[in-house]
């Protein structure tokens, strides 16, 4: 970082220049362009201090008087900080990137990850690295746990080189691996390369790494697992190491095989269930939406069903069949899942599907302490929150899924209406016997498509199900044909969670519900009485989660959810209360998101200085929360943010 | 100011007080593109959307299938968008539902009286162009973009092979534009060059004619995929491999496809419709000009200078990525990402920036703005038609012929591939008009039946498309002065289609529930020409 510290500087004094001159929101992040300096003296803007968190850098607004210069307003360039008190840029990834990974370990390393950074950056970070490919990477320097309260945010990047490299508020990033990496021939085919199941042929070079997982082995290493996210997808594992310096070494590399399990897809974010197994979550590979099932997963057209879905179909056809000569049709129905890496620091982890949490657009699972009840969400429009309860501790492969019933507070102002939770059983059910459900669809290809019918389950049998009929409706009553006319059984719950949920009463009406998470000592303590966490007495814990896109169903005045259309694409981080036996019973806004100008201001739509389409949230030991933003075309380089709720 | 706190709510008040003071007359109640560029605005966040996908298509009148495609899996194109299917639907994010190319609701007709024929005349034929080489060589100057010397005299500039004369290694090619927007007849002339980068050209570090040209044709046989190809002359001995396989090294005219290039890159793998790194491309888009037979021709002054240069060489594999990337944030209507560049330009995300330079108020080149350059991408990222995101070179007369400057008149109209038909006289009955708007009456009056059917036979006796595809004298000074009327508005950003009255076929608004073309009337098409017919 050192050669951009002089950067650094002059950064600075632009942006104090844009605040006395334009005093005002103006800050559209493109400071690129707008070097209007040489009015910079005016400086003086001493009121701006307000946001004292911030130390350095002013918070816009309150001193609109100094504006007189203000026709110079090109500078257009963020404030420092943030406009919120406790809300920290701990660090904002390169163009093109958003932040993926964030994982906090005991010992206090917080991995992230750019993903799909510009190809264009050129600029190389101190260590050498150009970010123009996947990469994952870990800050150094300091145990991140500890970090202090009054730590100055990073900078909004100015120069280009700035713009190009991962700048941090603290410490120093540490690129530990980037797509198509051999890693010194540890790993000969490339960290994130895609291949199908005999090896032979590369299906895809994967520049979306996403979540990290971390299974310390000892002190400073560990296996660091790393989801790759497309169609198909995969993970990595590194074993690493940390060097007397800070400086992490990875010492083994590989992809780890799901073949068993037939292959993986659009793996996504995930978490480390606290019998230290990754869970990986596969998102975006069911072909249905809102209103339908994955019924035209084998339509002989698929662009009438989905634009994508003929390149996703031959892209995990030729996974699954690679070299072989063979002509397997993927089922729908073995995709979209939470899969259990077990055994996960062998020289072959074991993947396991677990079906019993239900097949929807995965962000991601998060088990509570007593290791049985587990929290996901849906990463889709008109998406569901799930609850599942395992029989036994350690054991997701049996138990009960629930959906969440949302009951609105009497308000439509996102920050400060909260909806009331209950949860709705859908069913119970194992692995075993939810597999040989799926197994009925696995020889199903296009040439049994007949169109007006559907060989996969449809919203027809969704609703014969949550009616509690005693056989699943007939072909000329919009059946499936693999289950028409046959007794009723509970498959819909789990091939079908969403449609499931919807017709049993749940409420279907997120948007883009992101990653959800817990600090298992905080949660423990808080629940349990277990005291883990020195220094403070935890007696309420929060389950956090993002919520990146405001709209849709979510603002349509329709149904359960029906939020004022204020903040949209901005998004919001909202938290629910850990009650007895990690129950919970209430969701609530912990923050949102600014109000969106849909007057087209440039990345500065949501505020620079607030958050902007936060993806995933881990949170400390402390309490505070990390938040990563996949803020796409609504900033120029998404952020990393801590943020301390206590903060009043 | 005042009016700065409060911009973003009331951006036309605001531009008010900047135009006219602030106790001025409120009845204006246009801002002018200019305020947006002076102050970082982003008038429009789906500048990708070219104007043209705004068309009324009512059903049967088809331009989209130019641009959106979807081919079969099995050819392993690198180009993964598949969008065909946009032919027959609308999927526009919420704000790409409004059309912001206001300048098509503009009626130039009193703005362009006010501008002389000769007036116009001596504008196009000025050279806006030499005086970029100080700029253009100066490291300080915000854009990147190489220079070649008389360049602005067109054909002069190069040798008999399209060779630049000034040793910069640019080769000018022959291409058949594509359509329509690229039709004189539609607002401007154009040329392009390509330049290889220095280990294609080189062996052993000492430049080769021979390697250069054996690259160059390498290039084109993998862009348009074919297994050979005639050339200049070259001297397999110079070039140190047999390149016709005959067992022997001679002088050959006519190479087979290799899976390596030659020279110094000759460790460089030929990738299937992909172009080598360092590639660059550069493309004027010019004025009108009018010789004293009152034909078309390519005048000295440029209304742009586009440049490309492939950054990154990404394979099919890699590139799955990013596509994937790009379905999933269209899925949830996010607005495109545009990755500055800095003097670099523009990013497009799948190997190449994008810079490009236009004309200041003054005439002079200047350049593009960021979300002037985001226009670039509309059709350089994620159209499913391009050929490594490009359309000309894919386009070039094939081999040997196709070395040099742009010459209409050596080009008749081929079909496109596949096809058996000329592909200009099918676009004209696919969207039965002459350009995308069917506003062109001269390509109606000239080229269609009373009864709106196309003219086969004249079409068909045309000696060359420079016939089909040019204006009138009358229309191409029009044109211009229209054109001009925009370079002094600066309004670039609110379209820079030289409309000549307020355009009537075009959607201010889309309903999305529409179907733009119906079954019927969607077309399979390929980019590539049958140059053999």
């Amino acid at each position: 970082m050192s050669t951009l510290k002089p950067q650094f500087k002059l950064s600075v004094i632009a942006v104090t220049l844009t605040l006395a001159l334009a005093g005002c929101d103006l800050d559209g992040e493109d400071g690129a362009q707008g070097p209007q300096g040489q009015q910079g003296v005016a400086g003086a803007d001493g009121q701006n201090g307000t946001d004292g968190q911030n130390g350095t850098d002013g918070q816009d607004g309150a001193n609109g008087a100094d504006g007189q210069d203000g026709a110079n307003g090109k500078d257009g360039q963020d404030a420092q900080g943030s406009s919120i008190p406790g809300l920290t840029r701990i660090a904002t990834v390169p163009l093109g990137a958003e932040v993926t990974g964030m994982y906090l370990t005991e010992e206090g390393d917080l991995f992230f990850n750019a993903q799909h950074p510009s190809d264009s950056n050129i600029t190389a970070d101190a260590n050498g690295k150009v970010f123009n490919k996947g990469t994952i990477g870990v800050i150094t320097g300091l145990n991140f746990n500890q970090i202090p309260a009054n730590v100055a945010s990073s900078a909004v990047p100015m120069t280009q080189a700035e713009m190009e490299t991962v700048q941090v508020a603290i410490g120093d990033y540490q690129v530990l691996a980037q797509t198509g990496d051999t890693l010194d021939g540890k790993i000969a085919k490339g960290v994130g390369h895609i291949y199908s199941f005999d090896g032979e042929v590369l299906i895809n070079e994967n520049h979306n790494p996403d979540f990290n997982g971390f299974v310390p082995t000892g002190p400073g290493e560990g296996y660091l697992f790393t989801n790759w996210e497309l169609i198909p997808g995969g993970m990595s594992r590194l074993k690493i190491t940390k060097n007397t310096d800070g400086q992490w070494s990875v010492e083994e590399a590989m992809m780890v095989d799901f073949s068993s399990v037939m292959g993986t897809g659009a793996n996504c974010f995930g978490s480390v269930s606290p019998w230290g197994t990754p869970l990986t979550a596969e998102e975006w590979i069911i072909a249905d939406d809102m209103d339908n099932t994955s019924s035209g997963w084998n339509h002989s057209d698929p662009s009438q069903v989905s634009p994508y879905l003929e390149g996703n179909i031959a892209d995990m056809s030729n996974y699954i069949n690679g070299n072989t000569g063979g002509t397997i049709f993927p089922n729908t129905y073995r995709y979209g899942y939470i899969v259990e890496v077990t055994e996960p620091t062998t020289a072959s982890p074991v993947p396991v599907k677990h079906f019993t949490l239900g097949r929807v657009q995965h962000e991601n699972s998060v088990v509570m302490p007593d290791e049985r009840t587990v929290y996901t969400t849906q990463d889709d429009t008109g998406g569901v929150l799930l609850k599942f309860v395992a029989d036994a501790a350690q054991d997701l492969s049996s138990g009960t899924l629930y959906a969440a019933k949302l009951t609105q507070d009497n308000s439509k102002e996102p920050a400060v209406t909260g909806f009331d939770v209950t949860w709705v059983e859908l069913a119970t059910s194992n692995n075993s016997q939810i597999e040989a459900w799926i197994a009925e669809y696995d020889n199903i290809s296009q040439d049994d498509y007949v169109d007006g019918q559907s060989n996969y389950m449809t919203v027809a049998d969704v609703e014969a199900w949550a009616r509690g009929d005693a056989t699943y409706p007939t072909v000329e009553n919009g059946g499936s044909t693999v289950t028409a006319g046959r007794p009723m059984d509970d498959r819909a719950a789990f091939l079908e969670t969403r449609q499931a949920a919807k017709y049993a009463g749940a409420t279907a009406e997120f948007r883009k519900l992101e990653g959800i998470n817990i600090n298992q000592k905080r949660a423990k303590e808080a629940v349990e009485g277990v005291d883990l966490i020195a220094g403070e007495v935890v007696t309420q814990a929060y389950m956090y989660f993002g919520n990146s896109d405001m709209d849709k169903t979510m603002i349509d005045d329709e149904g359960d959810i029906q939020l004022d259309d204020r903040v949209k694409d901005c998004g919001a981080v909202y938290r629910l209360p850990l009650l007895a036996n990690y129950d919970t019973n209430r969701i609530e806004p912990v923050l949102m998101g600014s109000t969106y100008r849909s007057s087209l201001d440039k990345p500065a739509r949501c505020d620079a200085n607030n958050i902007t389409q936060p993806d995933n949230v881990m949170v400390m030991d402390d309490g505070r929360i990390l938040i990563g933003e996949d803020a796409s075309s609504e900033r120029t380089n998404d952020t990393l943010w801590m943020y301390d709720p206590k903060v009043k | 100011m005042q009016f700065l706190r409060c911009h973003y709510l009331l951006i036309v008040v605001v531009t008010v007080s900047i135009l006219m003071g602030c106790d001025s007359d409120r009845e204006v109640t246009v801002t002018p593109a200019q305020w947006y560029l002076d102050n970082n605005e982003v008038y429009n966040p789906e500048a990708v959307i070219p104007p043209q996908c705004y068309t009324k298509t009512e059903g049967s009148n088809n331009p989209c299938y130019v641009c959106h495609q979807s081919y079969s899996l099995e050819e392993q194109r690198p180009n993964a968008m598949n969008d065909g299917l946009i032919q027959g639907a609308y999927i526009f994010s919420d704000v790409g539902v409004s059309n912001s190319w206001q300048n098509l609701f503009v009626d130039r007709t009193d703005l362009i009286k006010q501008i002389s024929d000769q007036e116009i005349l001596n504008y196009v034929n000025e050279d806006n162009y030499t005086e970029l080489e100080s700029k253009l060589s100066d490291p300080e100057w915000p854009a990147q973009i190489p220079f070649i010397k008389n360049l602005h005299l067109g054909k002069e500039a190069f040798d008999e092979n399209g060779l630049a004369l000034d040793g910069s290694y640019w080769v000018a090619y022959n291409y058949k534009p594509f359509p329509s927007t690229f039709w004189p007849t539609n607002g401007s002339t154009g040329d392009a060059m390509v330049r290889l980068g220095k280990s294609y050209r080189e062996l052993n570090g000492e430049y080769s004619f021979d390697v250069y040209f054996t690259n160059l044709a390498l290039v084109e046989m993998a862009i348009k995929d074919l297994s050979e190809l005639s050339t200049i002359p070259l001297d397999e001995r110079a070039v140190g491999r047999d390149l016709n396989n005959d067992g022997k090294l001679t002088k050959v005219s006519r190479i087979k496809r290799q899976n390596q290039y030659v020279g110094d890159a000759s460790h460089r793998p030929l990738l299937k419709m992909l172009f080598p790194e360092e590639t660059e491309f550069m493309h004027t888009v010019r004025y009108l000009g009018v010789d004293e037979s009152g034909e078309t021709v390519i005048p000295k002054r440029m209304k742009e200078v586009r440049y490309m240069n492939k950054h990154m060489l990404r394979k099919r594999e890699n590139l799955l990525s990013t596509y994937y990337s790009e379905r999933k944030e269209k899925h949830f209507e996010k607005l495109p990402r545009m990755i500055p560049a800095g003097k670099r330009g523009l990013a497009n995300g799948y190997g190449w920036t994008i810079n490009a330079l236009i004309e200041d108020k003054e005439g002079k080149l200047r350049p593009q703005h960021q979300e002037e350059l985001a226009f670039c991408n509309g059709c350089h990222r994620s159209v499913g038609s391009t050929i490594d995101q490009t359309f000309s070179f894919a386009r070039k007369v094939e081999g040997k012929k196709g070395w040099g400057y742009i010459d209409l008149k050596a080009i008749t109209d081929v079909p496109s591939l596949g096809e058996t038909q000329g592909e200009f006289i099918t676009y004209l009955e696919r969207v039965n008009g002459g350009d995308e708007f069917r506003q062109n009456k001269e390509m109606i009056k000239k080229w269609f039946h009373k009864n709106g059917s196309v003219n086969k036979v004249k079409v068909a006796n045309v000696s060359s498309i420079h016939e089909l595809i040019t204006p009138s004298k009358e229309r191409a000074l029009k044109l211009n002065k229209a054109y001009k009327t925009i370079v002094e508005e600066q309004s670039f950003l609110f379209g820079r289609d030289a409309t000549l009255v307020e355009a009537t076929n075009v959607l201010k608004q889309v309903d999305e529930t529409a179907t733009p073309i119906n079954e019927e009337h969607r077309y399979v098409y390929d980019l590539r020409l049958e140059w053999e017919q």
